[in-house]
């Protein structure tokens, strides 16, 4: 992938797929706000956001899932982050997001994290 | 070379913060762009509240700013995670003790310090009660441009010095931007109000720039275009062309030239009645030029008012028919008038033969018969096109003024309303025969006679009179038709034989018309002398011809 565009895809009733795109930084920050948050409102309480694609994270990037996961714990979900680069790990370790946020490996993973935690 | 993954425990902490503040220095760098790219105030705003978020792992930001440029209106509010929709915090940017003290105090606080300041401010305890940590003002100069804020950090651990003072680094960087782009944003808006206040004119108003290339347009503009344009282009694709593209001269002939040959100042001036060329119409327009901006520097802008006024052509040209219309309408009643005249003549000539025969005087109703027939003569050529007062011809002969009168009068006076009517001559017996359309005079005094009637009727003068009189003088001749009737008003007299005026109850104003045109054929002139209540004198002055 070589945009970064945002994508969505409904995985269950709970669960919802985003997929970043190859940036996430603050010309695409507020696109992957409106997602997340129209997930929500579309009552997703779990939204997996795939970073397979994801080679670089922003400030910007990292406030719009900040400023986001809150809504969804308190709905008993989450936000689950998969296939992070070491780049975009670096970014949320050295911002001391790592214990925090919820980071998982791959797909199947988050998957299994959201279904054990419905 | 990008970073490389290392265990968040094996990182110093002033390795951490010096990598955050890379992190931080490259979003502000980027935010830079952003702004320098598209200088939208929303967008660079809410940037910058998700940056903060991300960048000291809050778990929220907020920017309050102020609405306009000059510090008017509410100001508005900015937020991620926590403090989206704390709308109490907008009065942050309200309070003035709030707003001072920061203008003053440019370094961020703690919120908890704040409250030692100002312990029993009540915007102070609803920032507590919100969840807002630290907040640093956004000072350019002397102006507090905005208020930004963060909520607690994620972890849960405090803010140190280190990070704080960073936080006020950043706001301090980013003021400069958010400033301009309130300034841009100012600016857009009241481009915005010109352009509605542009839309709202019904004239098509382009503007050129010093190159002549299309720098602006209202909507009624590219109506103009989008409607004659040669292959019907959307408007906006004729934003930057030169004027000679805008205006193509197949369907613009000309006015390319006339724009630049009236260029000429700001005053502007109005070429009118330019054609423009549809492919299914013709359009005519007035429009005006004027120019703007004058400097020494750069060539002034033109500014081109269009203005459609196919329309009102269309009435005019509708109206001059109505006109052409009514004038033959009006030509067919002053026919009917004459005509009426002649038959007046002929009711009395009539009425005096048969007076004539009763009374067994063959000679008169010889003499009644010859003027019968002399008047149905007259008759007939009038309405062969005599009278057609807008093509009139005189068939010029040379005819005695005074006979003329005498005949006139023999079968005027007989009719009826000139039965209680003096009727005085005072003919010039020096006056020689002179060259005349002697029906033509015939009707002139005709008119002049039935009207000093009307006049000596509606006055109700018991004892009415009439004068006729002729004079010469020199070259000159006069003939003169005094009535004691009931005068005419100034204002009437005034433009008495330019227009249909009468003073008559029932009257309709074409004889005086016809008269009028009968004394222009004669190159002659009419005077008249009255008053209202005492009567009317009107005075033919004609020129006399070569001798016979």
């Amino acid at each position: 992938m070589t945009d970064s565009n945002i994508n969505r895809r409904t995985l269950n009733d709970d669960t919802v797929l985003i997929t970043a795109g190859w940036t996430l930084d603050n010309n695409n920050a507020h696109e992957m706000v409106d997602a997340i948050m129209l997930a929500q409102a579309d009552g997703y309480k779990f939204i997996i956001i795939d970073m397979r694609d994801l080679e670089f994270l922003s400030s910007a990037g990292v406030g719009a899932i900040l400023g986001t996961v809150e809504t969804n714990r308190e709905a008993g979900g989450d936000i689950v982050l998969c296939n992070l680069s070491e780049g975009v790990q670096h970014v949320l370790t050295v911002l001391d997001l790592v214990d925090y946020l919820t980071i998982v490996p791959n797909m199947d993973v988050a998957v299994s994290r959201c279904t054990a935690k419905t | 070379m990008g970073p490389t993954l290392t265990s968040r425990m094996s990182l110093p902490k002033v390795q951490h913060l010096a990598e955050r503040q890379a992190l931080a220095l490259d979003a502000l760098s980027k935010l830079a762009r952003q702004f320098a790219g598209n200088p939208n105030f929303d967008q660079l705003v809410h940037a910058l509240v998700l940056t903060i978020t991300g960048q000291f792992a809050s778990s929220g930001a907020f920017v309050v700013v102020r609405n306009r440029s000059e510090e008017m209106g509410q100001p508005l509010l900015y937020a991620t995670g926590r403090f989206v929709n704390k709308t109490p915090l907008i009065a942050l940017g309200q309070c003035h003790k709030l707003t001072t003290f920061f203008r003053q105090n440019i370094a961020p606080f703690r919120a908890t310090d704040l409250v030692a300041v100002y312990p029993d401010n009540d915007v102070v305890q609803e920032l507590l009660s919100c969840g807002v940590q630290v907040i640093a003002p956004l000072v350019l100069g002397e102006k507090l441009v905005g208020l930004m804020g963060i909520g607690a950090r994620v972890n849960g651990a405090e803010y140190d010095g280190a990070e704080i003072e960073f936080l006020g680094t950043l706001a301090n960087s980013v003021t400069p931007f958010l400033a301009s782009s309130i300034l841009f944003r100012d600016i857009a808006g009241l481009n915005a109000w010109h352009l509605e206040i542009l839309n709202s004119v019904k004239q098509g108003v382009f503007v050129f720039d010093g190159e002549r290339r299309l720098s602006k347009m209202n909507d009624a503009a590219c109506a103009i275009l989008e409607s004659l344009g040669p292959d019907q282009r959307r408007c906006t694709t004729q934003l930057g062309e030169m004027i000679e593209r805008v205006f193509p001269e197949t369907v613009f002939p000309g006015w390319t030239q006339q724009i630049e040959a009236h260029s000429t100042g700001r005053r502007g001036r109005v070429i009118e009645s330019l054609v423009a060329r549809g492919s299914d119409s013709e359009r005519i327009f007035n429009v005006r030029v004027g120019e703007i901006g004058h400097s020494e520097a750069a060539k002034p802008d033109l500014v081109v008012t269009v203005d459609d006024i196919s329309k009102q052509k269309d009435t005019e040209h509708h109206l001059f028919e109505l006109e052409k219309f009514a004038e033959k309408g009006m030509l067919a009643s002053s026919i009917g008038h004459e005509l009426n005249n002649y038959l007046g003549l002929i009711l009395g000539n009539t009425e005096v033969g048969q007076h004539a025969l009763e009374n067994a005087n063959l000679d008169k109703v010889a003499s009644c018969l010859a003027k019968l027939k002399d008047s149905v003569g007259k008759m007939a050529r009038f309405t062969a096109g005599l009278m057609d007062y807008s093509r009139m011809e005189t068939r010029q002969t040379t005819a005695d003024l005074n006979a003329i009168i005498g005949d006139v009068l023999s079968f005027v006076t007989v009719h009826k309303k000139f039965k209680r009517i003096t009727v005085d001559i005072d003919l010039d017996p020096t006056l020689r025969p002179f060259l005349m359309d002697p029906d033509q005079i015939a009707q002139l005094l005709l008119n002049f006679l039935n009207n000093a009637g009307d006049a000596i009727t509606e006055a109700r003068r018991s004892e009415g009179r009439i004068t006729v009189g002729t004079r010469q003088d020199g070259r000159k001749v006069t003939l003169a038709v005094s009535d004691n009737g009931a005068g005419i008003p100034p204002e009437v007299r005034d433009v008495l034989f330019q227009s249909r005026k009468t003073t008559k109850e029932k009257g309709h104003g074409f004889g005086l018309v016809t008269c009028g045109k009968i004394v222009e054929n004669h190159h002659g002139r009419v005077t008249i002398d009255t008053e209202v209540g005492r009567g009317t004198t009107f005075t033919v002055h004609l020129p006399l011809g070569p001798p016979a």
